[in-house]
């Protein structure tokens, strides 16, 4: 995410959209979330009920102040803080970046595999960020929303929000940076 | 904000290239989990309200055990002195995960009539006792071929301390009144057995006259009840699960927990389970309607409420010990907790709750413009609440 897309103001907030838009229009971003956040494969489905079920039941409160999307993605953080509380992964047990619901299919074996590292590198270094920062991170670097819309979903100051997504950046480059020496 | 290196944005590039997508049969199969959840949850608590005698449902909830949905209504009607609530619950088979198939944990499909299992209890308060008088179990409305079944319910309040059990579970059905046991120290816990043949579960209810139980902050006016249900586990393993509804208007705004564990889990009527759902394994041992126990509670006896920790009743268990420390004119440490609950559960089912605290909190330690900004935040967002008009006799209100 560059500068100016962190600084860019919101776009014009929508009207309230029913639910069948809403679910349309934000399910990918929602599965995308938990699934970053480290929700596991086999639990996507159920965090992905929850987040729409919650959805469902305040959509008579979203008052249209942050995009829809942005909106969901709040409620999709906050599920998968949920699912990873309830279901602490161990330090040893293994990503699951091969798992159906988080690689996608197609492309070349080579591009393909060179994607799949790359995807299972990122959520390993997500996985070992603290919460606030990983939270920031996901929503920045892999969804590419803007700063604001990040402040709105998370409910935190927007610079709170930029101050967490520069200390996760410094820890990626690093990260980044160790791993190049690696090899 | 600095741009991030090539390599980075390589890597992250990729990475966002390979996630896969969210396959249109999964997000159909998704949906109509979510709907079917959302209209079986507001069935219950129209059921709920009727069971309770309240004109309309007080709340609705829904919650997932390990094995999957547990749909749950609530309904609450407040007569005199005494406060009556009714839960009703639905559940639906629901399906494990497979190593291939993702798998939904949903209601399939909404619940009949006769797929309700639904309990009230009421009570009345003496000197802070809460005193469960009775618990009804209407029949199923229609016969079903499942096996009688067991539901403990307990009642907990942190304040009252009288604890009540059934002799009989005839006798809770019946109505007869329940006979007063044990008293239990500051905690109290009331334990009825409520038989029923119906064919999903976990019916429970619950009374807590204003003051009477959970939590009654001073000012607050209200404050946490819990429930607690156990039944018969069967087929495989139940997690905990949490609901949690607000207390009628007039009784204090508080909050009351159910938190239900262990609940039957029957095999479903043919047909109800959507595309999606695979059969649930079946724990070794526990295969066939003859390994079900009749009469006896889940196994182990009730779980402490701490073993029952979803995000409602993390909410609850935070909320809690602010009121604690609130109590104990302990504000600054009340204050944390309650700015825990903020970074853990903003925008929660006791958000309510938590504002109102907040601002007595704020109040105690004088600091009077902040509460008074937390009471118009609160006032905006819930203008009617008992919470809201309560405090208009707070610092922050002056």
């Amino acid at each position: 995410m560059h500068a100016r897309s962190l600084a860019q103001p919101l776009a014009q907030a929508p009207e309230r959209p029913d639910f069948d838009a809403l679910y349309e229009s934000t399910s990918e971003l929602a599965f995308r979330v938990l699934g970053a956040m480290g929700v596991r494969d086999h639990e996507l489905d159920d965090a992905l009920q929850d987040v729409f079920v919650i959805a469902h039941r305040r959509l008579g409160d979203f008052r249209g102040a942050s995009r829809p999307s942005t909106w969901v993605a709040g409620i999709a953080v906050r599920v998968a803080h949920d699912y990873r509380r309830r279901h602490a992964r161990k330090p040893s047990e293994p990503l699951e970046p091969h798992a159906p619901g988080l690689v996608a299919a197609g492309n070349g074996p080579d591009t393909s595999a060179m994607r799949t590292e790359a995807l299972r590198a990122v959520m390993s270094f997500i996985e070992g960020l603290p919460e606030t920062q990983r939270d920031v991170f996901v929503l920045a670097e892999l969804e590419q929303q803007t700063a604001p819309e990040i402040a709105q979903a998370l409910g935190v100051p927007l610079n709170t929000v930029y101050s967490r997504l520069r200390l996760a950046r410094a820890h990626f480059e690093a990260w980044v940076a160790s791993r190049g020496d690696e090899r | 904000m600095k741009d991030l290196s090539h390599d980075a944005e390589a890597l992250l590039k990729a990475a966002r290239a390979q996630r896969s997508p969210l396959d249109r049969r999964r997000r159909e199969a998704v949906k109509q989990a979510v709907l079917v959840t959302v209209g079986a949850t507001a069935t219950g608590a129209a059921a709920a309200a009727e069971l309770a005698g309240a004109a309309k449902p007080l709340a609705s909830a829904w919650f997932s055990t390990a094995a999957g949905k547990v749909v749950v209504g609530l309904g609450a009607a407040l007569v005199g002195s005494t406060a009556t609530v009714g839960v009703v619950s639905a559940k639906r088979a629901l399906s494990r995960p497979t190593s291939s198939t993702p798998a939904l944990r949903s209601a399939a499909a909404p619940p009949p009539a006769s797929g309700f299992s639904a309990a009230k209890a009421s009570g009345t308060a003496t000197d802070g006792v809460v005193e469960p008088g009775r618990v009804e179990v209407p029949a199923a409305k229609e016969p079903v071929s499942t096996p009688a079944t067991t539901t403990e319910v307990i009642v907990e309040g942190l304040e009252s301390s009288r604890a009540v059990k059934a002799a009989e579970p005839s006798a809770a059905r019946t109505g007869a009144a329940l006979p007063p046991a044990r008293r239990s120290g500051s905690a109290s816990t009331a334990t009825v057995k409520a038989e029923g043949a119906g064919w999903p579960v976990a019916t429970t209810g619950a009374s807590s006259p204003p003051g009477s139980s959970g939590l009654a902050a001073p000012g607050v006016g209200g404050g946490v009840g819990q429930v607690t249900a156990t039944g018969v586990p069967l087929p495989g393993p139940l997690g905990p699960a949490t609901v949690a509804a607000p207390r009628p208007p007039g009784v204090g705004g508080g909050v009351g927990l159910v938190t239900a564990t262990d609940v039957l889990l029957p095999s479903p009527p043919p047909g109800l389970l959507g595309p999606a759902t695979v059969a649930a394994p079946r724990s070794p041992g526990r295969e066939g309607p003859d390994a079900r126990p009749v009469t006896s509670s889940a196994p182990g006896g009730p779980r402490a409420p701490s073993e029952a920790v979803g995000p409602l009743a993390d909410e609850l268990l935070v909320l809690r010990a602010a009121l604690k420390h609130h109590e104990a004119a302990r504000d600054e440490a009340a204050l944390e907790r309650l700015d825990e609950y903020q970074r853990r559960h903003q925008g929660g089912a006791l958000q309510t709750e938590a504002d109102t605290l907040r601002v007595l909190v704020l109040c105690r330690l004088g600091r009077k413009p902040e509460a008074a900004e937390v009471l118009r935040a609160l006032r905006r967002s819930a203008p009617v609440s008992p919470a809201a008009q309560r405090l208009s006799s707070s610092c922050a209100a002056e």
